[in-house]
């Protein structure tokens, strides 16, 4: 991809919380360099106090002192008209609880510039997308944490912006909300627009995101796609009928790691090890049900490189 | 700024203060005080309650009630029902504008728009909004704007409901009223400013709050304890300043000078002797002037921080003096002296009842008071015989000569008195009626009498009625000219005019010099320009500089703000 397509860019990027004359304060970025795509789902995780908030926050404006560089769209994220292309999610939000899920609709529209038609056109149909219609003219107050998020979706989407930062999107959903919110994600991706999550729920992320980056004290500790983060230790699981003891011996000196199942074997093969393999089991008239290379979970990449950092 | 983004920041407040239990205690405040003139009508000849469930007539309920709500029985007895029907009127008015400007209504406005800020930059709420594409800057100034407007809607259903109140229902109408509107919304925008500062720096609604009461008693105790040195120095410094070339020696069988005889408490603390009418032997009266060498140097450095403070903090009270200004320059007589001289501070409250200010020439007048006097103001009967004229005439006073050695000294009013009675027993044709031989008001305070005269040139068919009094180094002549019998048939001016219980500072003319309330020694002296202390011009700026202050204080804050 071009240097053009990256939709957000950041550079060297600094931040330290009470730093003045006399204290040095606590970095809560130390020179973060990210780049994203146009039109990626991007995970963005960390343990507590990794810096991932921050990183939003500068990206937003919403913290003004930093040093480094943060663009947006090829624009220093200083300026506020850039947010007219922006949709935010924050984590743990307090929208007015003096409004009703349609009057904050209408405000965040009004905020990002739009007409009062355009919105009277959009808005029912978000409210249905996040199943809030039916209590869209009650007050906020009386809405549970989780119909308080589906707003703050609902809101954050509603100016059709290019770049969506979530942050925790699905915090105090249910199951079958959280479903929901995974489809209008997948949605969105399918219009082209560039979505930014962070969350702590890895599930959630590894079924979302196709890049990941996995921040930790305020650094970047790896960058890359679903798949590169989560790629195989080297194993490959054999599905087999029958299964006999006599395996170890037969496949003795091919790979390492045997380890036999009730279904089959594992074993750490190279493509022509495993080659061989198939060939030794056709030849004893073993049937093979299915061959699948082993992954490591997100969350085993995650606590593999916090922990790494962390010694 | 998008016009969405300003209707949607100007909703969110309205729905934000609509939401506010304070605002809607207020609301029902004002239903309350305007339900006051409707519930009572101030009719013709009395007071209608409920609708006419009960009447009164105006003398039976001043005296039940006047003690009550600070109306002195004595003061009103002479007067007539329409004169206490506007004196109610205005009372109520003056109670509403005062009780929400100066107090009551004040604190519950910022109470009702404290949180304006601090809930803005609450945690969460402040990520939401401030991610939005607006800056900081306007997001401050619409919540300021915001905070000004919701006011200014408060008092003009006040204001405009009390109008329309007591047009309906006791058909009475002051438009000047309404300019109160105005005055509460700038009052509460000097305000307003130091809560969004505090609000700000503080980011709590509480602390808001409650330092913004601080501040608001802190700013009235610094002009009001300014306005005091200032009112005490300048009757001081008036009083020494018409004396501090004289230095008299009164020859008590020479010159029965009521003026000099008069003594000020300020004089007789500084040890000054007070001459007396009978006083034998001469007395030797020095006055000195008071300025900043009888002072210890901290008194001054106090003093000059006190000035400092003065100029720099918001005066809000200033607010209703902006007012009264701006309703005598629309033209509105009703509460405005009618005649204000330039050079004293002397002023002509009213005219008698069917008299309208006019300009008459002074060679029309006939027999103005003294070859060197200089008719300042005129005024005529609206219906009926042009002829009657009332006039202000004003003169410097003399040096007069005193004893044989060639000494003079500036004359008095009884020296001034007893000269313009030689003057017209000079004029041919003029007989003196009634010549009193004490003042008909003195003011042993301030040093001031008056003295009056009637006289009538029979063949001309005039009569005069005139008072003199002396005010710093002028002496006025108020005089009425009217054709013989005329008077008999006006009874009400004749009372009013030449009565010699005529009541100085209380009736038709007072000078607000010589006052004791430093308020309302200050409201005489404020002018849109002139000197610094007593230019409202001056005091506008430097308030709106305040605010415009910490407007910006407030915004350098926010622009650092990480949320």
């Amino acid at each position: 991809m071009s240097d053009q397509d990256a939709i957000l860019r950041v550079q060297d990027l600094h931040k330290s919380y009470g730093k003045n004359l006399f204290k040095r304060g606590f970095p809560a970025l130390q020179g973060v360099n990210l780049e994203i795509q146009r039109g990626s789902v991007f995970g963005l995780l960390g343990p507590n106090g990794a810096g991932k908030t921050t990183l939003i926050k500068v990206l937003l404006g919403l913290i003004p002192r930093y040093q480094g560089h943060a663009e947006l769209f090829g624009i220093p994220v200083k300026k506020p008209y850039l947010r007219r292309r922006i949709g935010y999610l924050p984590e743990a939000h307090r929208l007015p609880p003096y409004l009703t899920g349609y009057q904050v609709m209408q405000l965040s529209g009004r905020l990002c510039g739009k007409p009062k038609a355009w919105l009277e056109e959009r808005i029912p149909g978000l409210l249905k997308k996040v199943d809030m219609h039916k209590d869209a003219h009650k007050k906020l107050r009386e809405y549970s944490k989780g119909m308080q998020q589906r707003v703050g979706l609902a809101q954050a989407l509603l100016h059709e912006p290019e770049l969506i930062f979530l942050d925790e999107p699905t915090d105090g959903i249910d199951p079958v909300g959280r479903a929901k919110i995974r489809e209008i994600i997948a949605d969105l991706k399918n219009t082209g627009t560039t979505i930014f999550i962070n969350s702590h729920l890895l599930m959630e992320v590894e079924m979302i995101c196709d890049q990941v980056v996995i921040m930790d004290k305020g650094k970047v500790l790896r960058e890359g796609s679903m798949d590169e983060l989560t790629q195989s230790a080297g194993g490959t699981s054999f599905h087999i009928q029958p299964v006999s003891q006599e395996l170890s011996t037969l496949l003795e000196g091919i790979g390492s790691g045997f380890r036999l199942r009730e279904n089959g074997f594992d074993l750490q093969v190279d493509q022509a090890d495993q080659n061989r393999v198939i060939d030794l089991l056709r030849a004893r008239d073993i049937s093979i049900l299915g061959i699948r290379k082993q992954k490591n979970t997100l969350e085993q990449s995650f606590i593999d490189l916090v922990g790494e950092n962390a010694q | 700024m998008n016009i969405n983004i300003a209707k949607a920041l100007f909703l969110d407040a309205l729905y934000q203060v609509l939401d506010n239990k304070v605002f809607r205690i207020l609301v029902i405040l004002i239903g309350l005080l305007i339900c006051v003139p409707i519930l009572i009508a101030f009719k013709e000849d009395g007071i209608s309650i409920l609708f006419g469930t009960w009447e009164h007539d105006y003398t039976s309920f001043i005296q039940s009630v006047g003690p009550i709500i600070g109306i002195d029985t004595g003061s009103t007895a002479s007067l007539q029902a329409f004169e206490i029907k506007q004196l109610l009127i205005k009372g109520y008015q003056d109670a509403i504008i005062e009780g929400l400007a100066g107090s009551v209504g004040m604190l519950l406005c910022i109470a009702a728009t404290a949180f304006f800020m601090p809930m803005m930059l609450e945690k969460g709420a402040a990520d939401n909004l401030f991610a939005k594409p607006v800056s900081r800057f306007t997001l401050l100034m619409a919540r300021y704007i915001t905070g000004l407007l919701f006011v200014f809607l408060l008092s003009s259903v006040l204001i405009l409901g009390t109008h329309a109140a007591l047009l309906l229902r006791s058909g009475e109408s002051d438009p000047s009223f309404l300019w109160t509107m105005f005055s509460l919304t700038y009052a509460y925008g000097l305000y307003f400013s130091v809560t969004v500062v505090i609000g700000v720096f503080t980011r709590s609604t509480v602390a808001s709050i409650l330092l913004s009461l601080i501040f608001m008693t802190f700013n009235g105790c610094i002009h009001g304890i300014w306005t005091g040195i200032e009112h005490t120095q300048g009757m001081l410094g008036e009083g020494a300043r018409s004396r501090r070339h004289i230095e008299v020696r009164v020859e008590n069988d020479e010159e029965d000078e009521t003026d000099a005889e008069l003594s000020t408490p300020e004089t007789q603390a500084e040890g000054a002797t007070p001459a007396s009418e009978d006083a034998d032997p001469p007395v030797e009266l020095l006055l000195e002037e008071v300025d900043d060498s009888e002072s210890s140097s901290w008194e001054i450095y106090l003093r000059r921080a006190l000035t400092a403070a003065h100029i720099a903090l918001p005066k809000t009270g200033h607010s209703d003096l902006i007012v009264q200004k701006l309703r005598s320059a629309v033209g509105n007589p009703n509460d405005e002296s009618v005649y204000t001289d330039d050079l004293v501070t002397f002023s002509l409250n009213g005219l008698p009842p069917g008299f309208v200010a006019s300009s008459v020439e002074a060679t029309d007048l006939q027999y103005p008071t003294e070859p060197d006097s200089q008719v300042v103001f005129t005024a005529s009967p609206l219906e009926g015989d042009s002829s009657t004229v009332l006039s202000i005439h004003r003169r410097p006073l003399r040096e007069i000569p005193i004893g044989t050695k060639g000494r003079t000294r500036t004359e008095g009013s009884l020296s001034a008195s007893k000269h313009f009675k030689s003057w017209l027993e000079e004029q041919a044709g003029i007989e003196l009626l009634s010549s009193d031989s004490k003042p008909i008001a003195r003011n042993t305070t301030w040093n001031y009498s008056a003295w009056h005269y009637e006289w009538q040139d029979t063949e001309a068919g005039f009569r005069w009625h005139t008072i003199l009094v002396r005010f710093d180094e002028h002496l006025f002549g108020i005089q009425l000219r009217s054709p013989i019998g005329w008077l008999e048939q006006h009874p009400e001016v004749s009372e009013q005019f030449g009565a010699r219980d005529y009541k100085f500072g209380t009736g038709l003319v007072s000078a607000s010099r010589v006052s004791m309330d430093p308020s309302t020694w200050y409201a005489g002296k404020a002018k849109w320009g002139g000197e610094w202390k007593f230019s409202l011009l001056f005091s506008i700026g430097t308030s709106v500089a305040f605010a415009g202050l910490m407007l910006a204080l407030s915004w350098l804050r926010l622009r650092r703000i990480d949320f």
